[in-house]
């Protein structure tokens, strides 16, 4: 009976193995949607509130060929900054549902991921194109002019759009409900970590301009980032070093030859007491100077002062409270204590911080070019007497930031000299006749940015911007910007923009990320 | 028969929507409010109040169990000082008299006890106590409460009565173990009193606020380096009789 039942259970099985799966497979192409149109490997480069972005694309389907309507659309601009824990990807940052995107850019400065999103609402597929877009503002970066107007403060701004084109903004501080009083200086202090300052210094005080739309205000007073919140901070120097391995110091020195410290690594730091002490010690007068490194190939360098009162280079290592006199490795061509007065030092973009020393007992001129680095491993690279014209005339000094090129203004002229061939005098380059100097300079574009050529080649021209003299102070000021060329060719003037106000000083404003 | 079972089911499945709902119609009792209570001590801690601050209003909520009533109801309570309690506090002394009748209102189910408590010199040495304990009525018995047991035999009811303790604690605030004896070194009381007061810094802020929001550790650097110098300026005796000093990290 028992083999009844199994070879029953037998058979069974042997039926059902035999069965061939004969299902109906109708292979068929799924709805895979090509996006093109989109520029999705750089950046889409615009203006708040003078351009629009329009991106027209293309949609390729295998199903419905070229039938949009079927689909639905849509755009989102989210900011590179925005914490997708607490902003999330939220409907706030849809811009747009049509096809075709026309967007007046009105958005803050700063860069965006975009995306195109193409959704099928019968069957619930969606498919998406990203991209990227960096919004430029006339305030998020750019060349402030700082000018005189009455006794009162004003900003120009020049704008570079691209390598030819600018945009120029004229007192923007017009409607400003603020009184600033005489202005005396700009500084910007970029901070490759976030946290740079953008000073200005009128005999009112000073203020870190507002960082999105540069205005300035109770709100922005200096005084409430020190401990003591003096009535009035009076800087007259800034530098933040960049690389520090233990600590990013913001030091500024007053008026007074009083330097403070703000260690920008540490949450809600402030500036407390004066660290122009030798080593916590003696006190010194800090001469109106901070240098710092912008190459980061150098593992926590020190951030460079001067001890007016000993007259000798000090510096603040990283993770010291108070300078101590600067050590120096390698070819020694000058002493720490040199005995001058120091009257210009320039942080150059290639690593090098130039300092301009006069003698007090002859007058003469000196360069001395140091490499900052960790501690004790400072090097000196250049050392000599300034030779050339006028010198006991000199108004201004300004360091080429990839040659060895310094620069002077003397009245309507501007010299230049070669510090690699001191025995050659300067040699005069510029003049402007009828016209007054009031700025030569070259700017370090610090950020790590990712730079366009044009905007990269900043770094290494010169500005000068000049008053014409008996005309009115609205319109009286001029900047113009030069390619230098090596081998101490003739300068190329790239730029001129006139009609700018009384000019003070011009220092250019970096976009922050 | 096949059709009895069927409307006998019929009949199950009626009865079983019916659904009776008893509202309370019992006797009403008051209670202090349980909130955030752990037994029945409230305990104020004046160290947490800046110095110059000598009075505090302590509100001591009472709360109805049962229904409310369209008229007032009136209660009373027993304020007690132990006398054989060396840490008793005294009325007049330590808190302002205040009064022992009270009512519940009409349609209310909760009423408060506002006492003014005082700040006294003997605080900084020792704690002062005292109990405020509901009187039952006919109207507003003790019929909620929850309870302790004191040993094997005694049960307390906690919520019937609430003792007001009374010191100067101030507890080491929590960010202290990450910056606190680097900058400000050996931590005391009388120490972060000392800097509350001399930087005009809420004690509240000092003790139970955190680096992220409420105090930041480049401001506490700076309070560290201030009052170094103020103390350099005014010798002050800390609790271990020795002069106050700050840490390494504020030294310079």
């Amino acid at each position: 009976m028992k083999y009844k039942y199994l070879l029953f259970l037998a058979l069974a099985w042997c039926v059902i193995s035999c069965y061939d799966d004969k299902g109906n497979y109708d292979y068929k192409e799924i709805n895979e949607l090509k996006i093109s149109g989109i520029e999705d490997k750089v950046y889409y480069e615009k203006i708040a509130f003078v351009d629009s972005l329009k991106i027209y694309p293309e949609i390729e389907s295998p199903w419905y060929n070229d039938d949009h309507e079927r689909y639905q659309f849509t755009w989102k601009l989210i900011p590179s900054t925005a914490d997708v824990n607490v902003d999330g990807d939220t409907i706030d940052y849809v811009v747009s549902q049509e096809k075709n995107l026309i967007l007046p850019i009105t958005e803050k400065a700063g860069t965006y991921r975009g995306f195109f999103i193409v959704s099928d609402p019968g069957n619930g597929i969606s498919w998406y194109k990203n991209f990227y877009l960096r919004v430029r503002t006339l305030t998020s970066e750019g060349w402030m002019v700082l000018c005189d107007k009455g006794g009162e403060s004003r900003l120009d701004i020049i704008f570079n759009v691209n390598e030819n084109e600018d945009m120029i903004a004229h007192d923007l501080w017009q409607e400003l409900n603020f009184r600033t009083g005489k202005p005396i200086k700009l500084i910007n202090s970029y901070r490759t970590g976030g946290g740079s300052a953008r000073l200005f210094i009128s005999e009112k005080g000073t203020y870190n301009m507002d960082k999105l739309d540069l205005h300035v205000g109770e709100d922005n007073n200096l005084r409430w980032e020190f401990g003591a919140q003096p009535e009035k901070v009076e800087v007259r120097a800034s530098g933040i070093s960049q690389f520090g391995s233990q600590t990013s110091y913001w030091i500024v020195v007053d008026k007074n030859g009083d330097a403070y410290l703000n260690d920008k690594k540490i949450w809600g730091s402030i500036f407390d007491f004066p660290i122009n002490k030798l080593e916590g010690k003696t006190p010194f007068v800090a001469a109106p100077f901070v240098g710092v490194n912008y190459v980061s190939t150098y593992s926590g360098p020190s951030v460079m002062m001067y001890d007016e009162t000993n007259k000798q280079f000090v510096e603040v290592i990283d993770g010291a409270s108070y300078p101590s006199v600067m050590k120096f490795n390698g070819t020694q061509l000058f002493s720490a204590q040199t005995g001058q007065d120091m009257v210009h030092l320039e942080s150059t973009k290639n690593g090098y911080n130039y300092a301009i020393l006069r003698d007090p007992r002859t007058g003469k001129y000196f360069f001395y070019g140091i490499i900052l680095n960790a501690s004790g491993k400072n090097t000196q690279e250049y050392y000599g007497e300034v030779f050339g014209p006028n010198l006991d005339r000199v108004k201004q000094f300004a360091c080429h930031h990839m040659y060895p090129y310094l620069f002077y203004a003397v009245d309507n002229k501007v010299y230049q000299f070669d510090m690699s061939h001191p025995d050659r005098e300067a040699k005069e380059v510029l003049s402007f006749p009828g016209e007054t100097i009031q700025v030569i300079k070259f700017t370090a574009f610090v950020a790590w940015e990712a730079y366009k050529d044009w905007e990269r080649a900043r770094n290494y021209q010169l500005l000068v911007a000049t008053n014409v003299e008996d005309k009115d102070e609205n319109g009286c000021g001029i900047v113009r910007m030069y390619d230098v060329p090596n081998l101490m060719g003739d300068l190329v003037q790239k730029k001129e923009h006139m009609g700018l106000g009384k000019i003070v000083d011009v220092t250019y404003r970096e976009r922050d990320k | 028969m096949r059709y009895l079972i069927f409307i006998l089911f019929l009949l199950v499945a009626f009865c079983a929507c019916e659904e009776e709902i008893d509202a309370y119609a019992g006797k009403c009792g008051i209670y202090f409010d349980t909130k955030d209570m752990r037994l029945d001590t409230v305990t104020v801690s004046w160290g947490l109040k800046n110095s110059e601050l000598k009075e505090q209003s302590l509100m001591l909520k009472v709360c109805l169990f049962g229904d409310v009533a369209p008229y007032d109801r009136k209660f009373s309570i027993d304020v007690i000082s132990d006398l054989e309690d060396t840490l008793r506090a005294i009325e007049g002394v330590d808190y302002r008299p205040f009064s022992v009748e009270y009512t519940l209102p009409a349609l209310q189910a909760e009423t408060t006890i506002n006492i003014q408590l005082l700040r006294t010199e003997i605080l900084q040495k020792e704690a002062r106590r005292f109990t405020v304990r509901l009187k039952e009525t006919s109207e507003l018995q003790f019929l909620y409460s929850r309870q302790w047991q004191e040993d094997s035999v005694t049960t307390r009811l906690l919520d019937i009565q609430r003792v007001v303790y009374m010191d100067e604690n101030f507890p080491m605030p929590r960010w202290w173990y990450m910056l606190g004896p680097s900058v400000f070194g050996d931590y005391s009381v009388k120490k972060s009193i000392v800097i509350c007061d001399v930087m005009g810094i809420d004690r509240e802020t000092w003790a139970l606020g955190n680096l992220a929001s409420d105090l930041s550790e480049g401001y506490l650097k700076y309070v560290g380096k201030y009052m170094h110098r103020w103390l350099q300026e005014h010798p002050t005796e800390d609790e271990n009789d020795e002069l106050m000093e700050m840490g390494p990290a504020s030294r310079n």
